[in-house]
């Protein structure tokens, strides 16, 4: 078979692969303090043309998915139990032994052994000291503690709207330049024009790779009727 | 055998890599910094009358036949201008505006990129993913946060403090430079650092893919391949006729 077909494939996939990446974006444009996905692509392997200097590629591939850690818009929701983080930063939510970061700040008080803890998700969220943090009375202040990272690309998302470190070496401290706003949320950092600008390009380009899937194949055709 | 059926194969085969280009030109549409590929053919005769020349032997050689039929690739051209530049908001991405290339430093390796989507690795370095580190006036860069400013000659700056320049290296023949994959250019010939660079931040560079260019010269190759087999279908019509007709004792 010609190598056009096998390249086409590969531009197929990759932009199946983008459409994915976008597709979760877009599911998630109502989901507080959702940071959006970005894919990247790089091409592949260059080989020679037979007897010739020639080079030709072998089409291209997903690369990396990088997190965009813009600043949301922040809502009023007048909830007592809702944060959202001016600035950069995060809330770090403890389950069992890990702890994990995220921005939604829809936090929910709930009753465990008897005491009500603010938590997200089914884990802690901790304040400034790390410790878990107990309500006893509904008008007292919660000090939600912000966190930050030196390099906010170490976090990789997990899932639940939630980041876990993904590099040992990354350390997090408490920031002193963000603050949590209370009775307010994060909208998602989603921009729902940009993302459907990009569907209809992922979709075109699909398109396209799959016409030289069907070109590679008429010439196959065109070839195996030479003799008839 | 007719020298015309050799000359319609050569053709149909140099459509055929014609094609494999143009898709590998579609497939990487969405590759940031990729740079399109042009296929350059040429006829058989005149590149051997060509390198008979060059080779100093025979300077007053005259031609073996003036006829060469045979169709080949010669080269495949890269076009170096400038991609479309897309804002992605992310800190760590770079383009390029103007002439020049991103140096990474893969083990040792020197390799040059147009591709500005960086990433800070896991020691705190600037590092193109899957590839190497980005090479600052001083080397590898350390930033170690992705929270800094950036001034558009290069400059990074972290806490008021320049941490390092993003070095720009052009070469004065593109030729010289050869894909190598993930994005990659290799080259043999020393390069020039850029004087004055400009890059943006929070942008990258798209592909300089035109589709309808590709897409027309598709249809084109298709069509050419098509009429060449065509024409190989006559000619095996006329042997045919010559050797199941002419050739009968009735």
């Amino acid at each position: 078979m010609i190598k056009a077909y096998y390249t086409a494939t590969n531009g197929a996939v990759s932009n199946q692969n983008y459409l994915d990446v976008m597709s979760n974006n877009i599911a998630n444009i109502q989901t507080d303090g959702y940071k959006k996905s970005k894919a990247e692509f790089s091409d592949l392997l260059y080989t020679n043309i037979k007897g010739t200097q020639t080079q030709v590629g072998s089409g291209s591939r997903l690369n990396k998915v990088d997190t965009i850690f813009n600043q949301g818009a922040p809502y009023s929701t007048g909830n007592e139990t809702d944060f959202a983080i001016q600035g950069d930063g995060f809330f770090a939510v403890q389950f069992d032994d890990n702890t994990y970061f995220t921005r939604g700040g829809s936090f929910e008080e709930i009753n465990v052994d008897g005491e009500n803890y603010l938590m997200y998700h089914g884990g802690y969220v901790l304040d400034e000291n790390e410790e878990p943090i107990l309500i006893e009375n509904k008008d007292d202040e919660i000090n939600v503690g912000v966190f930050v990272l030196a390099n906010n690309s170490d976090l990789q998302k997990i899932g639940n709207n939630l980041f876990e470190i993904a590099n040992e070496d990354a350390e997090y401290s408490l920031s002193e330049n963000s603050s949590a706003m209370r009775g307010y949320l994060e909208s998602s950092g989603v921009e729902i024009s940009d993302e459907m600008v990009k569907m209809i390009e992922i979709q075109r380009a699909f398109q396209l790779n799959s016409k030289v899937i069907q070109t590679s194949d008429e010439i196959e055709q065109t070839i195996n009727s030479l003799r008839n | 055998m007719s020298r015309g059926l050799y000359a319609l194969t050569s053709g149909m085969l140099t459509q055929q890599r014609k094609i494999d280009i143009s898709s590998n030109n579609i497939s990487n549409l969405n590759t940031a910094g990729y740079k399109k590929e042009q296929a350059v053919t040429t006829t058989f005769g005149n590149l051997l009358i060509n390198k008979y020349k060059q080779d100093g032997i025979y300077e007053e050689s005259t031609p073996l036949n003036s006829v060469s039929m045979i169709r080949i690739m010669e080269e495949n051209n890269t076009i170096h201008s400038q991609g479309n530049l897309e804002e992605t908001g992310s800190a760590t991405d770079f383009a390029i505006m103007g002439a020049g290339f991103f140096s990474i430093n893969d083990n040792g390796n020197t390799f040059y990129t147009r591709n500005g989507s960086f990433n800070i690795d896991e020691e705190g370095y600037l590092a193109l993913k899957n590839a190497g580190r980005v090479q600052g006036e001083y080397g590898d860069i350390y930033v170690g946060t992705d929270k800094f400013d950036f001034v558009d000659d290069g400059s990074i700056i972290v806490d008021d403090e320049v941490v390092d320049k993003i070095a720009l290296y052009d070469f004065v023949d593109y030729n010289s430079l050869n894909k190598a994959g993930e994005g990659m250019l290799a080259s043999a010939e020393e390069p020039n650092l850029v004087e004055s660079p400009k890059i943006t931040n929070k942008t990258i560079e798209r592909s300089n893919v035109d589709v309808t260019k590709e897409m027309t010269g598709l249809m084109s190759s298709q069509r050419a391949l098509q009429t060449a087999s065509q024409a190989l279908k006559m000619y095996d019509l006329i042997q045919e006729k010559a050797v199941s007709e002419i050739g009968k004792l009735n």
